[in-house]
């Protein structure tokens, strides 16, 4: 039974890898990601957007090939996605009572902020190699 | 202290209400705030996933996906989100400067709070107003 219940307990770290339920890594995790995107974002609104957000293919393409834009836009997109998933999750577990539902949405806002950060991160690097 | 499992699942505790008992509170202005923080927040999550899906789309799409993904961005309705984008972007990001004042525990009175609330409030669409000008 032993082996079953540390199965058990495996696999449930793998559907919400959360190591405790006190909060405090997500209150210290929160408050870093949020110094971090404080200067990027500044930079997101007042260099990025007015440079990238209305350009076309080619243009964008090469506006990603300068390396510093790249590391700055995967620092963002680390750094947003974090702090993302640490926000829904604090609106998930106020609003959704019910608590099938509370974890199906816990896992969905975890592991689709993941995927979406990880494909979005490949995405920087494909075109950072692209010639 | 240390739990090994969500607080729900305690039984007893099940049958409590949840958190921001919203009907119990006399409304307030700096409740408001509160709650737009939170709600900013969620429609930056929005803009967040859009963003991120564009970047996959430039990096793993050829000129053609682009076009068909950016075939929207010029009609009126994609402007005013994007414009409301920026202001909640500002908004959360004063707020948080806010809250991240609170956390050294500084500036926590009922006077300094809403100062500081309204101070952001007002601050945020200033900035959004201006932002739109030289951007929009």
């Amino acid at each position: 039974m032993r082996i079953v219940r540390r199965t058990v307990r495996l696999a449930g770290f793998f559907v919400l890898p959360y190591r405790d339920w006190t909060g405090r890594g997500h209150w210290l995790i929160q408050r870093i990601t949020a110094v971090a995107l404080l200067p990027l974002y500044v930079w997101l609104l007042l260099v990025a957007f007015p440079n990238a957000s209305t350009a076309h293919h080619a243009e964008l393409l090469l506006w990603m090939h300068n390396p510093v834009n790249a590391v700055l836009l995967y620092l963002t997109i680390v750094f947003s996605l974090h702090h993302m998933a640490l926000g829904l999750r604090t609106i998930v577990e106020d609003y959704i009572a019910t608590p099938s539902l509370n974890a199906l949405a816990l896992f969905c806002v975890h592991w689709g902020s993941f995927l979406l950060m990880v494909t979005a991160l490949a995405a920087v690097f494909r075109i950072l190699l692209q010639s | 202290m240390t739990r090994t499992q969500p607080p729900h699942k305690g039984g007893a505790a099940e049958l409590r209400p949840v958190s921001p008992h919203l009907q119990i509170y006399r409304w307030q202005w700096t409740m408001a705030l509160s709650i737009i923080h939170r709600l900013t927040g969620l429609y930056i999550s929005v803009g967040i996933v859009f963003l991120c899906t564009k970047i996959i789309v430039l990096g793993f799409g050829d000129a053609n996906d682009f076009a068909m993904f950016t075939q929207f961005n010029s009609l009126k309705a994609f402007l005013v989100l994007k414009a409301f984008f920026i202001w909640c972007l500002i908004y959360h990001m004063l707020n948080g400067v806010r809250h991240l004042f609170w956390d050294t525990g500084r500036g926590l009175g009922l006077k300094a709070a809403a100062l500081s609330g309204y101070t952001s409030a007002l601050f945020s669409l200033l900035l959004a107003v201006l932002y739109w000008c030289y951007w929009l």
